[in-house]
């Protein structure tokens, strides 16, 4: 069915004289077929030359194929068509990100903060470049932005959070802890904190201290992330049956989180359900792989 | 019954003033190691071009072996080569012999080793027809080779006449005698069909970005398993052993009886593909058990980046734990035989996890460093993609070197290693005692760099005994060997194999540290014949041949 929405779009484009609507090449891509999206952009390419949508579009299409210089140019084509979209923004945040242009990737930051609460805010901006950059691979330039913040900041909770998180993400667990710590002397509400406070113990050995903290937080707020890794707690200290309900809870509660399902299959397997098992993890790969796009 | 002609012992002193060492590093702390720079020349060429063929990236390696048998370990190190347009161009590997542990020399040109039609990968050495000396297996793309040793250094390229040769991409390759039949058969993992004009463009489209492919962007390739027939020849028996999973994406290859069945298992790793574990049902076949005994997956499901491993004994319970070194931000894998067939990883217990997540583990062996009795590991690092710090920032394409102290088996505390390990883009790395001291020493091959000799200089002050063992039929090195050595209250386990790490073979000699005791109770060997042998009393220190029985005593 897909593979002939390219013709429809040629054939509606040569029916009437304005750029088609964009929505068939959004299902394109988020099918990946890229190719086919790639195609039915270019045959519009003279009625949409002013069209803000079909050059963010070229973007992201060039964004899928690896090609991150072109796609920077045509989001930024996209902005100076249509400087008031937020999504453009925050695209070319991501584009400038993973090519290490942080400046840029700073600026889009910042306008995107200042279109959607109608002022700039540095700790905002600075906050959020700092996750941008991370997510682009760029976890020390993220580091370092959130140092120069909290030198200024020192008690800005949320900087403070996404650092301890940075760091755990690159098992910097001592560091990490001290963080979280931090971040729970300021605000002692701070859930996530805790959770990843927990997540760490859990890691460390202390499974049983780690368990308590998740189980305390999940009786003042189900959420499935706290299920997801009570599950895994229990897993490791052997409490099969109790570990596959509280994942299958979590997966209940958050369907298309591929980590869930991966856990879940990981559990069947152990238990000699090898297809099931089996299927839950390439189901929760193939999630992934369709997030990732 | 023991036989002490193999007692050596060589000072320190000595050891550096031969090899004309010129000092370079030293490690601080329990476990200390010193690169003997000028002892080896050999540059691993890796062809490396703007094209970033995959092939390029992953090798080479290396073997310690004693291919002349006078009791001193020789050093084979693996080239790579280049590829151009469809033509594979092999380099040309080394051959050094150890000169009495006084140095060694390049004896390649005389040796008649000559791989120039493949791309070098890996190395396997092992008795294959029982005559006493060891073999080369050779891997690589897009063809493997076995080279017979003929003796006085001569060897003899008889891959097709042994029906010994696998085609494609060949990676770590072991042999044992998985059959019980005396005979030692070849087990070789592959890769991908690669299929270097078919190779995409990877990374993102800018210049000096493009990057080397995962290999999600070729097919798997199944592991092949060669039936010694006896007879100076192989049979490929894949597919009637239940060895033929085409998912197969094989790095690593290590052999151990992790059931204690008296018959030894395969563990493969790979990349970005569940691991298998093939328990040995006795019968020519084998079960795959990756995902029901716990090591096919990270503890949340991930098909990791598997690359080198080992199977030993890292907490002295008897049973052969499995290390394997993954991607970065995955960590190295502990996993650990809870006894009763299955496995739990155990490394982000330890130091293990977290030290090993920032980098891309290849050469990995669990080894008693510093003979106080417990299995060490030593992790050989470096990034496959040399534009990394193009995409991530907080990650090195040259990575140092890791070692992690065992804890007297409750866990592994990463050794400081200040100011001297020089990141490298390190790949294989053989382990072996080149000097005859009791401490074992390791060699490494780096991708693109020069091979490195580490010479371990651990304080002296603990114990060991080693031991070569020599088998009645088969390999005289005893391969698949179980044996148990029992000092005061320490007990340790361990098999004779010269498979694990990665692309790369091991002393095959058996060496034990015993901490402080100047005394061992008793060795229990259990030959793979069944033959069970019991040694009293051993004098310490010393390396000690030991000649398989004839009846079971």
């Amino acid at each position: 069915m897909l593979f002939v929405l390219p013709h429809l779009l040629t054939a509606l484009a040569a029916a009437g004289a304005s750029c088609p609507d964009a929505s068939a090449v959004v299902e394109l891509l988020r099918s990946g077929m890229i190719a086919a999206a790639q195609e039915s952009l270019g045959q519009h390419e003279a009625l949409c030359r002013n069209d803000g949508d079909w050059h963010y579009l070229r973007a992201r299409v060039f964004c899928q194929s690896g090609d991150y210089e072109a796609a920077g140019r045509f989001v930024s084509r996209a902005i100076s068509l249509d400087s008031g979209a937020v999504e453009y923004h925050r695209f070319a945040s991501t584009i400038f990100a993973k090519l290490g242009r942080t400046g840029e990737a700073r600026d889009h930051v910042g306008l995107m903060i200042k279109l959607r609460s109608g002022s700039g805010n540095e700790l905002q901006q600075e906050r959020l470049l700092a996750v941008v950059l991370a997510q682009g691979g760029k976890t020390a330039a993220a580091l370092q932005v959130l140092r120069a913040l909290l030198d200024r900041y020192p008690n800005d909770v949320q900087a403070l959070y996404y650092r301890a998180l940075f760091e755990q993400s690159l098992a910097e667990y001592p560091n990490a802890t001290i963080g979280y710590r931090r971040v729970l002397e300021l605000d002692s509400t701070h859930a996530a904190a805790r959770r990843q406070l927990a997540v760490i113990e859990i890691e460390n050995g202390d499974i049983a201290g780690g368990l308590k903290a998740l189980e305390q937080l999940l009786a003042r707020k189900s959420e499935p992330e706290l299920l997801f890794h009570i599950g895994r707690a229990k897993w490791k200290l052997g409490e099969f049956a109790s570990a596959e309900r509280a994942v299958r809870q979590a997966i209940e509660a958050a369907p298309a989180e591929a980590r869930y399902r991966r856990q879940l299959g990981l559990m069947l397997l152990r238990a000699g359900s090898i297809a099931e098992g089996r299927w839950q993890i390439e189901e929760g790969n193939r999630m992934e792989g369709a997030s990732l796009r | 019954m023991i036989d002490h002609k193999w007692i050596f012992s060589f000072a320190l002193s000595t050891l550096a003033v031969a090899f004309g060492v010129e000092v370079t590093k030293l490690l601080p702390g329990p476990i200390m190691f010193r690169e003997l720079r000028s002892a080896l020349s050999f540059q691993q060429e890796n062809g490396a071009s703007p094209r970033k063929h995959m092939v390029e990236t992953m090798g080479s390696g290396a073997a310690f072996l004693d291919f002349d048998g006078d009791g001193w370990l020789d050093i084979y190190l693996v080239n790579g080569g280049t590829v151009v347009d469809r033509k594979i161009t092999g380099h040309k590997g080394k051959l050094f012999r150890n000169v009495n542990g006084q140095k060694f020399d390049d004896v390649t040109e005389s040796s008649g080793i000559r791989t120039p039609d493949s791309y070098g990968m890996g190395v396997a050495v092992g008795d294959y027809d029982g005559d006493g000396r060891d073999d080369l297996y050779l891997t690589g793309y897009p063809r493997s080779y076995l080279f017979r040793n003929l003796g006085h250094g001569k060897f003899e390229d008889v891959t097709v006449a042994a029906m010994a040769g696998v085609n494609g991409w060949s990676t770590s390759a072991a042999f044992l005698d998985y059959d019980g039949d005396g005979q030692l058969d070849l087990y070789i993992g592959r890769y991908v069909r690669y299929e270097p004009a078919l190779e995409p463009y990877c990374g993102i489209k800018k210049e000096g970005w493009r990057s080397y492919c995962l290999p999600d962007v070729f097919e798997g390739a199944s592991g092949v398993l060669l039936r010694n027939n006896g007879h100076g020849g192989f049979a490929d028996v894949s597919r009637a052993a239940g060895l033929d999973l085409k998912e197969a994406k094989t790095l690593g290859v290590s052999v151990g009886d992790y059931d204690h069945d008296g018959k030894p298992d395969l563990f493969v790793a790979n990349d970005r593909v569940r691991n298998f574990l093939f328990r040995n049902l006795g019968n020519g076949k084998f079960e795959e058990r990756g995902e029901r005994d716990g090591v096919a997956y990270s503890d949340d499901g991930t098909a990791r980046a598997g690359m080198g491993s080992d199977m030993a004994d890292y907490d002295n319970d008897g049973h052969p734990d499995i290390l394997v070194t993954n991607f970065e931000t995955e960590g190295a894998a502990l996993f650990r035989n809870q006894g009763n067939g299955t496995f739990q990883d155990v490394a982000m217990r330890s130091e293990l996890g977290r030290g090993s997540y920032r980098v891309v583990g290849f050469g990995a062996k669990l080894v008693d460093l510093d003979n106080d009795g417990f299995r060490d590991i030593f992790l050989v690092n470096g990034h496959v993609i040399d534009n990394i710090q193009l995409y991530k920032d907080s990650i090195a394409y040259r990575q140092p070197k890791l070692i992690f102290r065992n804890t007297e088996g409750r866990g592994f505390a990463l050794q400081q290693m200040v100011g001297v390990s020089r990141p490298m883009v390190g790949r294989g790395a053989a382990f072996g005692d080149f000097d005859n001291d009791g401490r074992v020493d390791v060699l490494v091959n780096n991708n693109g760099g020069q091979a490195e000799l580490l010479h371990n200089e651990s304080s002296p002050k603990n114990h060991w005994i080693g031991l070569r063992l020599k088998g009645r039929t088969g390999s005289r090195e005893g391969v698949g060997a179980r044996v148990e050595l029992q000092a005061g209250a320490v007990r340790q386990m361990r098999e004779v194999s010269g498979a694990g790490s990665y692309l790369s073979a091991n002393d095959q000699r058996v060496v034990f540290g015993i901490a402080q005791q100047t005394n061992v109770d008793q060795i229990l060997i259990e030959w793979p014949s069944g033959r069970k042998q019991t040694i009293l009393r051993p004098v310490v220190n010393r390396y000690h041949e030991v000649q398989e029985p004839e009846i079971a005593r």
